[in-house]
This record gives C-alpha cells, structure tokens and sequence, in this order.
C-alpha cells in the first residue's frame, strides 16, 4: 500500500513538473496568440473523430502525426489534440451509439441525413452562438456566409461544412479502352437515351459484358433532384432553380425514365443481376473488366482521376449528363459539428476554427509530417519521399475532401497548384436550389417517416436497378407510400420551407 | 409480555435452520448482484419508451410524451405482416427444432463408439457457434444469381437461372432450412443429457421383457425427455416475439423484394429506425416485444399447468 502510495506521489510530482517547463515554454513563444488564453492552465485535450471511407492509417502513426499537431495547438490555444479516425462502415453505428450514452467526443464528422436526428435527440449542440463569438475566422474561409451556415436544422447550426466541391452532376463513366475499340463519339452523349444508343452498339460486339454497373444506394444517377427538403424521405423538389412545391420525387417521369431503361438493360442481361442485394462496390466491377461504365454524382474536375483510382487504374472517359448543382446535402455533405458531451464548447470551437485556419496542421492531418511522409518539389508542391508510395509511407491521407478545410492544405504535386481553385471555379458554375440552407425537420412526422422508409425499402433498389418492371412496381410503391403517410411528409415539407423561405 | 417472549423465541428458531445455509447462500450473492445489475435495473430505462428522448436531458428529464412513441408501430400497414412473419417462423422454429432435436439426441445416444459419438455431438453443435454473418455469405454461395452453386447447377441441368433473393416464395424455406441448420444442435445437447441420465436399469428390465428399441424409445425415453422438452419450448415462447435479428436480417441480404416474407419486427425496427437515432420509438418497440412475450409465456404456463403441473415453471 505505502508502495502504491509512493508511486503516485512520485507520478503526481512529475506531471507537475512536466506540465510546469511547459507553461514556461509556452510562454515564451506566444506573444502573438490571444490574450484570452491562459496558458497557466493544463492543456485541453479536444477528442475528435473523423470518418474516414478508405482505410485508415494505424493508431500509432495518428499519434505521429497529432504529436506534431499537439505542438502547434499548444502554443497557439493551449489545448491538445486526440484524434480518433473511424471507417465509414462502422462510424454511421457506432458514433450514435457513443452520443446517446453521452461520451466526451468534442468534434466529429457529422453527415448530412444522418445529423438532423442526432439533432434532435440532442447529440449536437446548437452551434450559432459559439460560431458568432469564436468562428469568426472559420466564416470567412467560405465563398459566402449561406454556405457556412448550410448544415442547419430549424434555424440552429450545427456544423462547418467541409471546404469541397458543393455541386453534384449527373455523369456517367464509359471505360475508354472499349470506346477507343469501337471507335465511339461521346462527345454528344448528353441524355439516357444516348447512353442506351451506345450501349446497344457496344453490347452486340461485346456479348456477354455487362453495359452498366449498376448499385443500389443511391437514386437513379441522373435524376436531378432536391433531396435534402425531406430527409430521408424522398419529398424533395424538381427544377429546384424555380421551383418550390415539394412533390413525391419517386413520382416524377424523370424517375419513372429511369428505371425505365434500366429495367430494359437488365432485362438484355446488361447489369449485374444481383445489383439489387449486391454489396460488392460496383469499381470492382470495372476494375475487372467486367462492366463497361457506371453512373456517377461527382463530375468535378477531379472526379475522374478519383472514379480511375477507385477503379484500380482503369482509364475512363467522363460524360456529363446535366449541369452542375448544388443542394443543402450536396453543400453540406460533410461537416464538422459539436458534441453535446463536449466538457468545454467554447474551447472546441475554438480548436475548430484553427483547423479551418491553419494550414500547418491541415498539411500535417492530409499529408502526414514534412521529410517523413512527403517532401516539398522545386515548385512548392507536396510529393512521397525518394522511393516512397501511398503505401510505404506511414501517414498518407489524401482524403481533403473529409477534413475540415483542405483548400489552406499544399496541393499535391500530381494534383496541379491550381487544384484547389478549379474546384472554386466549379462551384460558381453549379445551378443553386432556392432551398439550399434548409433543412427539414422530420420530427413532425416520424411515425410516418418510419413507415415510408419501409415501404421505399421494399421497392426501391429492385426498381432503382431495373430488376423489376417498372409499370408494375412503380405505382404499387407510390400508392403504398401514400398509405404509409408519404402526402403527409410532403405537407410538413411545404410548410417547413415555405417559412424558411419567407424569413430569408 | 409472555407474548413477546414466544414471538422472538420464534424469530430465533425461524433463522436457525438457515444458518447452516448460509455459505451456500452467500455464493449466491454474486450471481443474485449480476442478476440485478445486468436484468433488473436496465428496467428502469422501459421509461425511455415514453419519452421523447434528448440526451442532453437524461433519461430521467426528458419530455414525456405517453403513447406517441408506439404509435409509428400501427402506422405503418405492415403490422399484420410483421405479426404473421415473427410468430409463424418463431412458432415453425420451435416445433422443427424440438423433432428434429429429439431425433438426433436419440439417435446419437444410440451411437456405441464413445470417440464416433463425441464427434457426431460436436459437428452437430459447430453450426451453433458460427457467426450468423458468415453464415450469411456462405447461403449466398449457393444462392448468388451470377456465381452460385445452384443457379452452376441448373444452368448445367438445361434450366434457367432463378433469381434467388428476389423470388418471395423460396424464402420461408431458405429461412427455416438455415435456421434449423443453425440452432438444433443447441437444443439437441440438452436432450442428450437428459437421456444419458436415465438409469440404464430401466432400458435392462424393458429388454428382459422384450420391449424394441421403439418401444422403449416410446415409453421410457420420451417420457423422460418430457420435462426438459416443455422446459425448452416454454422458454422459446417467452422470445416468439423476439426474431433472430442476423437469421432475418443478413441471409436476406436485406433485400427489399422479399421483405414481406422476411420482415420481421425486429428487421422492421431497426430499418426504419436506423436514419433517425430515435430511441424512443426503438424503446417502444422493444417494450412492445417483451409484455407480448411476457402474455405468451403466461398463456403457455397455463395450459401446461392444466394438463402436466409438475412441468409448469410456475
């Protein structure tokens, strides 16, 4: 016991002492940071989880990287950073689950669809007044202050949007070895009857190839639409540039064209048959040599290097198949919010808003340390160390797209300098929704949003793939959508942006 | 006065024979504490049913909202469904496994080779202890539509290539072949027990009067499978309204085309649940699914306890 006893004293003492040399050092060298900070204090340690889609670099090469992180943090907030990267697959169940039992997360990642109800359980805090008072900087790193507020939900903001392309287009990626074979012209590929045109000519000669790699998450590909005015629930807008009745989006021809041709193109055999269940990622498939091309969202300057990496290295032909367009879950996708269990939310807005400002520690958590995991070329950009790859570096993101704010990041060599600005100039192309900044509240209507996922589960990927006629199915899945509640929704909807838009 | 003296001479004599128990009751302890800990006091959170839950309010101060959070269960028109589906597999499941597990208990207490029989016991129980997701994967080798074995082998018969996961009607099959796969080896090893402590002696006089092995198995082993059999099915009807979540969620692979035959109300709840982290309508639900159990079992104790009291289990 005295043993116990003496070895905690010991301990005690010399975390004193450690933190004592480092107050005095901090001291020194922060003449320039703010004079709110009291640096007398123990460092505060923000815990921040991002979710990351690929797979993530080894607990202990994080803590490489966030010790050269904690450095700057210290000297310029007094706080310390705990980082905690988490797979998507895993993150969208775990992370509810950690919030609901009130764990001390500080920052996370917070998805858009997803985050409207950790709002309304109250997972997230309500972040307008700390943004006002601590976010100032932060604010002004976006194009215009509606972006920043566009992860929203009944007038309260619960997060910063990560800096990326805000727009979606309806794109389709043809893999270019078999365009080049048949000697094809895409240049004037702009509708899906197009696309079926092509597929017609590539499928004779090409037996036994699937046309299209179909998956089932998302809405037909090149619908437009504006999802994000009813949630989960598929009421959104059509033409949403002039439009602003919310309408049943599985009702709309562009739907019903859709699964149209897809229903044909299954029906010929051109689609994987078991798209409807499949979990195989459909990259695999073109990596393979399997299939000929698939649908996108991203027609961004960058997507068709990203689509030809996910692809294995496949090279792809980008086709876009409408315009640009920007929605509040295409702005807000991605953004980083505030826990509720967060001991101390002025300092974690403050940690936020200097990882949206500073772009050491943006270079440290997207590229890893300089001289260990890149160096910089005669250009100023980033490259891999002599001999070095993604893989045989330790810390090697590349992920900017996650992060808080990659635009203040290096670019890459590979990327071009002006990387960050073509994605700028994209943006200001996108056709915007008169609804972007809104976000509905389903918590009017949960019950029937309950029973309308249901019903839409049933359906929907069947239809969405064309495994299923869509003359049949599709008016069996409107009408029970209708029983389940969907006109309901729909009315909620309405109202919720009716007074969103008068108060703007 | 006299009076006074009689009742604590008897609280004395009360306690006494107790006494001697009491080791035996103090190693009760631990098991009594981790009952109350892990079954009695997550009770309290049946609250949360009620309650519009926000975490920044706690369990104990979050809005009540009464019944609201039920109320999404008859929403929805697929209740009758979920009711058919849940308790007519729960009901198929229990019935399939106690035959089928009978059998093979008695089959394999018939085995003479002691190492043959440990082995027969053992594969019958290795299904038991494999995850349900791989479980999963493996059904789909079979039943993928581009590279699984049967549609390999119709094809290679002349026929056409079925599309497994979308066709309704194979799936209450699917369903009760895998779940049976699975889980009667669990409740075979309980029969096995039971008929290896039967007094031989029993098995001797019979053969002495020339009873057959069917004779004997019909009246001495059934009989004494009897209370372990009711023991079993007893305690499957308390969860009919509880699904196996992985047998109806992932060998589906969660296909919407077949969902009427596969939806249960588990795979209910947590799909239209699982977007809206809302607690309280997930407590609902499960809270739902224990009083109906609860019902359940009440109703079944009652009619064992009309025709065989002593098997009652209470």
């Amino acid at each position: 016991m005295k043993r116990k006893l003496m070895s905690l004293l010991l301990c005690a003492v010399m975390t004193t002492g450690l933190f004592a040399t480092q107050t005095v050092w901090a001291d020194e060298e922060t003449e320039t940071a703010d004079e709110d900070i009291d640096f007398s204090e123990d460092p505060y340690e923000v815990n921040m989880v991002i979710t990351l889609p690929a797979a993530s670099p080894s607990q202990s090469e994080i803590d490489r990287v966030v010790e050269h992180v904690n450095e700057i943090t210290k000297k310029k907030l007094n706080m310390t950073l705990n980082l905690q990267l988490l797979p998507y697959s895993t993150y969208l169940e775990q992370i509810p689950l950690e919030l609901s039992s009130g764990s001390d997360i500080d920052i996370l990642t917070a998805i858009t669809g997803y985050a409207q109800g950790w709002v309304s359980s109250g997972y997230l805090l309500d972040m307008t007044d700390l943004l006002d008072e601590y976010g100032q900087e932060a604010i002004a790193t976006y194009s215009s202050p509606d972006l920043a507020k566009a992860a929203q939900l009944n007038g309260k903001i619960f997060g910063l949007p990560v800096h990326k392309e805000i727009a979606q287009q309806p794109t389709i990626f043809f893999r270019t070895d078999i365009l080049d074979k048949y000697d094809i012209d895409v240049s004037n590929v702009k509708t899906m009857a197009d696309v079926d045109a092509i597929y017609e000519q590539v499928a004779e000669k090409e037996p036994g190839m699937w046309m299209l790699a179909a998956d089932n998450l998302g809405v037909g590909k090149a619908v437009v639409f504006d999802m994000s005015v009813g949630g989960t629930s598929f009421a959104g807008l059509m033409d949403f540039a002039n439009n602003t009745t919310v309408t049943n989006l599985l009702a709309s021809p562009e739907f019903k064209e859709w699964c149209e041709y897809n229903h044909k193109w299954f029906d010929n055999g051109w689609i994987n048959s078991g798209a409807a269940s499949d979990t195989e990622s459909y990259y695999s498939y073109i990596a393979s040599g399997q299939a000929f091309s698939f649908f996108s969202d991203y027609g961004h300057p960058l997507s068709e290097a990203d689509q030809e990496n996910n692809c294995g290295g496949v090279d792809l032909t980008m086709v876009h198949l409408g315009e640009p367009y920007a929605t509040t879950s295409t702005a807000a996708i991605f953004s980083y919010a505030i826990s509720s269990g967060s001991k101390d939310p002025a300092k974690a807005m403050k940690m936020l808003n200097l990882l949206e400002t500073d772009s050491d520690i943006m270079n440290l958590l997207n590229w890893g340390v300089e001289g260990e995991d890149y160096v910089v070329n005669s250009d100023g950009l980033l490259d891999y160390p002599e001999g070095k790859d993604a893989s045989s570096v330790g810390y090697h993101l590349g992920a900017g797209w996650i992060l808080p704010n990659q635009f203040i990041c290096t670019p890459w060599a590979t990327d071009g300098a002006d990387i960050y600005q073509t994605i700028v100039d994209y943006n200001n192309t996108a056709v915007v929704s008169k609804a972007l900044g809104f976000t509905f509240d389903s918590e009017p209507v949960a019950d029937e949003v309950a029973a309308v996922t249901n019903v839409r589960n049933k359906y929907y990927k069947a239809l969405v793939v064309g495994a299923v006629d869509p003359d049949e199915y599709l008016p069996k899945l409107l009408e029970e959508m209708d029983d389940a509640g969907m006109q309901d929704i729909i009315a909620e909807s309405q109202k919720q942006l009716d007074e969103f838009l008068a108060s703007k | 006065m006299s009076n006074k003296v009689k009742e604590k001479k008897t609280l004395a004599e009360r306690i006494k024979p107790y006494k001697r128990y009491l080791p035996l009751y103090l190693m009760m302890l631990p098991a009594l504490l981790y009952l109350f800990i892990n079954n009695y006091l997550p009770m309290s959170g049946l609250v949360l049913a009620f309650e519009k839950y926000n975490v920044q309010d706690g369990i104990w101060g979050s809005k009540f909202v009464g019944l609201k959070n039920f109320k999404f269960l008859l929403k929805s028109n697929e209740l009758p469904i979920l009711f058919r589906n849940t308790l007519g597999y729960n009901l198929c499941f229990i019935i399939i496994n106690i035959i089928f597990g009978v059998a093979l208990a008695i089959l394999i207490t018939e085995i003479g080779n002691l190492a043959f029989r440990k082995f027969a016991q053992s594969s019958i129980l290795f299904p038991f202890v494999v995850s349900i997701v791989i479980v999963s994967y493996m059904v789909r080798a079979f039943l993928d539509p581009e590279a699984g074995m049967l549609n390999h082998l119709l094809v290679s018969i002349g026929h056409q290539k079925i599309s497994w996961y979308d066709t309704e009607k194979f799936w209450p099959f699917i369903l009760i072949f895998v779940n049976t796969w699975k889980s009667v080896g669990y409740g075979c090893i309980l029969y096995i027990s039971t008929i290896l402590g039967i007094d031989s002696s029993l098995y001797e006089s019979a053969s002495l009067d020339g009873a057959t092995k069917f004779q004997k198995i019909r009246y001495i082993t059934l009989p004494f499978l009897k209370p372990t059999i009711i023991t079993v099915a007893l305690l499957s009807i308390g969860r009919i309204f509880n699904s196996d979540f992985g047998l109806f969620f992932q060998v589906p692979q969660n296909s919407g085309l077949i969902s009427d035959v596969t939806q249960t109300i588990d795979t209910f709840v947590y799909k239209a649940l699982i977007t809206q982290s809302n607690i309280g309508m997930s407590a609902a639900a499960s809270f739902f699914q224990s009083v109906m159990g609860l019902i359940m079992i009440l109703i079944f104790n009652t009619i064992t306890r009309k025709f065989s009291e002593e098997n009652a289990l209470f």
